[in-house]
């Protein structure tokens, strides 16, 4: 991304609270889906780490999200944390979850991972919807405290609006420099070369390992930021349908690329948002909008737009 | 000239086919090694369990005196035996300096390893620097190694064979679809590796080379070790030329 880029959207981050106040259309839903956008882009890198870098594709992102939301909003709620290392508390629990299941499912390839990750995903919902006394159960954790933006004199919207945005941008950052250390070069090489990678000595169960932690603490960033913008944490937001929902926006945009998160994210949240209404026709928009995107960006919007660019580049004399 | 790698009745079966048959090896430091014989000789296999791609069905490996039986392919790797494919297989999409970079790791310790994975790549990428100029590919060295031409991806794979901390190194026919020149080329760079003092195993089926470049020359036929000698000796040995004769 160039710099006048990124200067425009953080200009366009730091005014949107006071645009839309401006603009007077729904301000309060605006606000909420501008504040849920950058909490999804999250949990879209945590795909395109495991997926787009590592080429193991991950049905169980859900899970992850969820290990974080229940870990901050027990530290919250329970022990009476601030929200700080409450967050922080949930990235951890999270990492550790993800070892413990990546270390047995990334012994599996192609669709025995995919499928062990789907029954990752389901057996978090199901913990979540049936261990009552620590989950709530189908009523989840509620009540929880937001901080106190007002004494700050922030509106307490606002304050979560920058603080997950703060912290979105803080990802994309630590993401890009993944893909640049060792870690994220050989995760490349094991990618396309399995075998090749280990015979010139890189540990690939390690690299797959650590990557996946990396991938699986991002979603539980991602799931531990909604109960600090929602207030509650409730197992139905993690559903398969929600796991689904992020592979859909990586594959959008592009999964190779972070840029293709980004736009992913706002693409899918866009339409999912327009079709809103429409519930009945909204699944049908959904495959529509998918069969799309194979079938015209195979790579991805950003991907195949990027594939393009370089292709005209070339001709070029 | 004692060997730094030393082999005991290694064996290998594909269903009921004996791909290599009680093989005794003894390479050398210092020396190029060559491992020639006909088409489906076994030459590759035996490569392939030196690298502990493929387990050996019986057969002792040691390295510098230590036993490394059975080792997985990137414990052998760090080890010090290290190798490349008969077909070249870089990391296409990662640049030149990168797929030797990325080859250095080696820790001993698991923290160590992970601290190096995280914040080690530029001690690395810095480290392959200088295996590139010694191959000379420090000019494309930012280049994505699927942009090199073919004589230049071989000396990029044994760059990224001699990153880290390579004892052995195992060639396999590095000159297949080579041009003379590119053929002059790589036989100098294997010279230069040997007087670094490593081992060099070479498996090749161009004759004038390996007679031309190795110290060592083992045949193998139908699995099984038929020769062994210097060049002049395989030269005129009546069961080399008739191994050859018969394929
Ligand atoms: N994975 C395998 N499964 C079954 N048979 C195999 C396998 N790998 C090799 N073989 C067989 O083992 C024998 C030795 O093969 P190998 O590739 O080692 O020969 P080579 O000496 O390298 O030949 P070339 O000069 O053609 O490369 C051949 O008959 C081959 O068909
Ligand atoms: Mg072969």
């Amino acid at each position: 991304m160039s710099t006048p880029v990124r200067l425009v959207l953080i200009a366009a981050v730091l005014s949107a609270p006071w645009l839309i106040t401006a603009l007077g259309w729904r301000p309060s839903y605006l606000l909420q889906i501008a504040t849920l956008l950058p909490i999804m882009m999250i949990a879209s890198l945590s795909e395109t780490v495991i997926a787009g870098f590592g080429g193991q594709i991950s049905v169980g992102q859900a899970g992850f999200m969820a290990v974080g939301a229940y870990a901050t909003a027990l530290l919250v709620g329970s022990a009476g944390w601030p929200w700080l290392p409450s967050i922080l508390g949930g990235v951890v629990a999270t990492v550790i979850v993800a070892g413990a299941v990546g270390v047995p499912a990334l012994r599996l390839r192609g669709p025995y991972f995919v499928m062990a990750t789907l029954a990752f995903g389901g057996i978090a919902y199901t913990v979540a919807t049936n261990w009552i006394d620590v989950t709530g159960g189908p009523s989840g954790l509620r009540n929880l405290e937001p901080p106190d933006f007002e004494s700050l004199g922030i509106h307490p919207d606002h304050g979560t609006f920058y603080i997950v945005w703060l912290v979105c941008f803080a990802a994309i950052a630590l993401v890009a420099w993944f893909r640049e250390t060792l870690l994220g070069r050989s995760l490349l090489a094991v990618r396309e070369d399995e075998l090749a990678a280990a015979a010139v000595g890189i540990h690939v169960a390690l690299v797959k390992s650590l990557s996946f932690m990396f991938s699986g603490g991002l979603a539980g960033l991602s799931g531990a930021l909604l109960p600090l913008f929602v207030g509650i944490v409730t197992p139905d937001t993690f559903g398969t349908n929600q796991s689904l929902q992020i592979l859909a926006q990586v594959l959008i945009g592009g999964m190779e690329l972070i840029s293709g998160a980004i736009v992913g994210t706002v693409l899918l949240l866009v339409v999912n948002e327009l079709l809103r209404d429409f519930a009945e026709y909204q699944l049908l928009a959904f495959g529509l909008i998918m069969l799309g995107v194979i079938l015209f960006f195979p790579r991805g919007v950003v991907g195949e737009l990027r594939a393009r660019r370089a292709a005209s580049g070339k001709r070029r004399p | 000239m004692s060997a730094v790698f030393e082999v005991r009745g290694l064996v290998k079966r594909f269903e009921g086919l004996r791909a290599v048959n009680a093989l005794d090896l003894d390479i050398p430091s210092g020396q190029i090694t060559s491992l020639i014989g006909p088409n489906g000789a076994g030459k590759t296999t035996v490569f392939n369990m030196l690298s502990g791609i493929t387990r050996p069905d019986a057969g002792r490996i040691s390295l510098a005196g230590q036993d490394v039986t059975g080792l997985a392919s990137w414990q052998m790797a760090r080890a010090g035996v290290c190798r490349t494919f008969q077909n070249p297989r870089l990391f296409w999409n990662l640049t030149v300096r990168e797929n030797v970079a990325i080859a250095i790791q080696q820790e001993r310790s698991l923290l160590r390893e992970m601290y190096a994975l995280f914040f080690a790549g530029r001690r690395y990428v810095e480290e392959a620097g200088a295996l590139l100029a010694l191959v000379g590919l420090e000019d494309c060295a930012d280049w994505p190694a699927s942009r090199l031409s073919y004589g230049h991806m071989r000396r990029l794979e044994i760059a990224r064979a001699l990153a880290g901390s390579a004892k052995i190194i195992m060639v396999d026919e590095p000159v297949a679809g080579m041009n003379p020149s590119e053929v002059d080329e790589l036989m100098r760079l294997l010279d230069t590796v040997r007087q670094r003092g490593l081992a060099v195993l070479l498996i090749e089926h161009n004759m004038r080379l390996v007679l031309n470049i190795s110290d060592r020359v083992i045949v193998l036929s139908s699995g099984t070790k038929i020769a062994e000698g210097t060049p002049a000796e395989i030269r005129v040995d009546p069961l080399v030329i008739e191994a050859y004769l018969a394929s």
